[in-house]
């Protein structure tokens, strides 16, 4: 066997801590590995007993360092020494919010021993009624939210043929036309009038006409879907409610029909992999390559209809719209669930988007998974998830843009179902201010719903893409604006057109860059 | 509580390719056909076989509407991705994960599903499945999820 170097070691013992786990990795007994570790003048791995990030944040959450030290079980002196050590001197001006991990409704809250679920299994006992879920059980529940976008015309369809005259909950339903629908017919002869009018019939109030964006983005960003909510969608990009600490569930067209009709489903409650994401987003990348890279790493749990809970530092720092990208899949495969982990500071940046008052619920500490992964994203490049004309079905191909790079394009979209929120338009601006896109390439900009829009039009963002040469389209989804005639080599941030152009689904930046050189490109150039 | 089901056994494999169009498989189930059929129990032994249809709902929904269409009952596999799963029962088509490779089942025999045992009754013996957990069944046995509602709201 080859003795590892000496920075191999020091990266195993960052990973393993201990002689005895690194020695598991190489199948020799510990002792060795302390061996190669004194030969290498490698300390063995030590850390104290509280990091001070928890001396800190317990400091600042209670300003006392008795109560502080309560939660560490240790006494007040013994927490002052801890303090003193780590130089935290000066007391909190304003104490700092508590992490809330109360239940919602009313589900008795059991013992902190006993607590074992993931976030999703939580929401979901909640919604069947029940005190919990296991894995692998099958449990009917009610959700809070049934939202319906352009499917609305297959779904209505199966409404009608079930025969209900009222749908069960009118104030549960969000239907929203987000696709340029032709004022004269559409599937099934719906015309845009009829759902109107067969809308206003039922009492529907949440009913967003076309121009008003794309369901997840609204319910999100208007307060609909809360945290804790359970969210039935017609699409995979429901799941993009996970971002709120949301589950968002996709749903056949029939599925949603019949829960407009009894407010009831099936669920069988699938195995949830923990992912923790360490390191920080690296200048000149988004969320849209985070969430690239978690499609390119967990593929085969989402084809096994895993759940997945996100966790890490970084997703604390992250704004609403990239919490809905990171939760929200790039190339539509729909995964069982998906949900963000919201903390404290997540919390704060969040509650604005809500009237009432609200407590989020979080995993358990112990809770069990079916698996866990790190993802260190610190080294991570711009992505690009391609995908060749005629192949729809197959595993989209995920590298790094620039092995992409050079490669002439004919359309760019930037916006839509995914990748048309503020955050995203804010570095597609940044790219295109001031620069004009290539003569032989088209691009539409296309918001996520008309707050943005408006946002950023306020924020000068549409003035930009207006003078670098964009053609700006109204909120919704960007179907209707994938070539259909001749195939082409389409670079778009989301991924809503048909196989017959050779697909490549990026960032907002990397789309951008693109734009301006003709080309896949790597944004870094630009923005760094 | 899903009836026994007499089926004939009719492999998904190179033949009847489902990484194309729903109406490939459509047209290639035709093509086999010969004469009266009983209902068909598809049995799908190469889990990569689902991809194409197992990550996206509107092509799982023409799927499954194909399969059911042409007679198919039951589908026959190893493990089937939970999306797929779930519109199957939709349309009432039957999901039935057991273990194909050592089942050792073979095109066009005649099988009985048993769901009393959980049991693929076929000639020689029985080969034990995952069971149908009761809100399935009962969607199922009423002939898919369009046929249940509409019993629950007493159409």
């Amino acid at each position: 066997m080859k003795i590892p170097k000496k920075h191999e070691l020091l990266e195993l013992q960052k990973k393993y801590r201990t002689d005895r786990k690194i020695g598991e990795f190489f199948g020799v007994p510990g002792r060795l590995v302390a061996y190669w570790r004194s030969k290498k003048g490698i300390p063995a791995f030590s850390q104290p007993k509280y990091s001070r990030e928890t001396i800190l944040d317990l400091w600042e959450r209670y300003g006392n360092d008795r109560l502080a030290g309560a939660e560490l079980e240790i006494t007040g002196p013994a927490f002052r020494q801890w303090r003193i050590k780590y130089n935290i001197k000066s007391k909190p001006q304003q104490l700092k919010f508590r992490q809330l991990e109360l239940p919602l409704l009313d589900i008795p809250r059991r013992s902190r021993n006993s607590r074992k679920e993931t976030l999703i299994q939580k929401i979901i006992a909640r919604k069947a009624g029940l005190k919990s879920v296991e894995e692998g059980d099958t449990v009917e529940l009610t959700p809070d939210l049934v939202t319906c976008g352009a499917e609305i015309t297959t779904v209505l369809g199966h409404f009608k043929k079930i025969g209900a005259a009222r749908i069960w909950d009118n104030n549960k339903i969000v239907a929203v036309l987000d696709q340029r629908i032709s004022p004269i017919a559409v599937d099934d002869h719906v015309t845009p009038k009829s759902l109107r009018d067969w809308a206003r019939k039922q009492g529907i109030g949440n009913f967003f006409d076309c121009g008003s964006g794309v369901p997840h983005q609204i319910v999100c960003e208007q307060g609909l879907a809360k945290p804790g909510d359970l969210v039935f969608g017609s699409n995979a990009y429901v799941s993009s409610c996970g971002g709120i600490g949301a589950v968002g569930l996709p749903a056949a067209a029939l599925e949603l029909a019949s829960i407009w009709a009894i407010g009831r489903i099936w669920y069988k409650i699938p195995p949830t992999v923990k992912v923790v994401l360490t390191g920080k987003i690296p200048r000149g990348l988004s969320a849209a390559d985070i969430a690239l890279k978690l499609e390119h790493d967990l593929f085969h749990h989402v084809v096994a209809g895993k759940a997945i809970e996100i966790f890490g530092d970084v997703v604390s720092t992250l704004s609403l719209f990239s919490r809905l990208t990171l939760a929200g899949p790039v190339f539509k495969p729909a995964a069982a669930a998906v949900s963000v982990h919201l903390d404290e500071i997540s919390w704060k940046n969040l509650r604005k988007y809500y009237r009432q008052k609200l407590t989020p619920l979080n995993a358990d500490p112990d809770a069990r998974y079916a698996d866990e992964m790190e993802i260190n994203i610190g080294y991570l490049t711009p992505l690009v998830a391609s995908r060749e004309k005629g192949r729809e079905s197959s595993k989209p191909k995920i590298k790094a843009a620039e092995e992409f790079a050079g490669r002439k394009i004919d359309t760019v979209i930037i916006g839509g179902c995914h990748g048309g929120s503020l955050d995203d338009f804010a570095l597609a601006a940044a790219i295109l201010r001031g620069r004009h896109i290539s003569r032989d390439v088209q691009v539409i900009i296309v918001p996520g719903s008309r707050k943005t829009y408006l946002e950023a039009v306020e924020k000068g963002f549409i003035r930009s893409f207006i003078e670098s040469g964009c053609v700006v389209s109204s909120p919704g989804c960007s179907r209707s604006e994938w070539p259909t005639g001749d195939a082409e080599r389409v670079v778009a941030t989301s991924f809503c057109g048909d196989s017959v152009n050779e697909i490549y689904v990026t960032s907002a930046a990397t789309a951008a860059a693109s734009a301006v050189d003709g080309a896949v490109t790597d944004p870094r150039k630009y923005l760094l | 509580m899903i009836r026994n089901l007499k089926a004939s056994v009719l492999f998904a494999d190179k033949d009847f390719s489902l990484a194309g169009e729903p109406q490939d498989l459509f047209q290639s189930i035709i093509r086999e056909r010969s004469g009266p059929q009983p209902p068909i129990a598809l049995v799908i032994d190469d889990y990569h076989d689902f991809l194409p249809f197992a990550l996206y709902l509107d092509r799982g929904e023409a799927m499954a509407a194909a399969l059911k269409e042409n007679n198919v009952f039951a589908l026959v596999a190893s493990r089937i991705p939970p999306l797929f799963y779930r519109i199957l029962v939709s349309v009432g088509i039957t999901p039935v994960e057991c273990d194909i490779a050592s089942a050792g089942l073979k095109n066009h025999e005649e099988i009985e599903l048993d769901f009393v045992k959980n049991e693929i009754q076929r000639r020689g013996g029985a080969i034990r499945f995952e069971s149908i957990p009761e809100p399935i069944g009962k969607i199922i046995q009423s002939g898919g999820l369009l046929n249940y509602t509409r019993t629950l709201l007493g159409k």
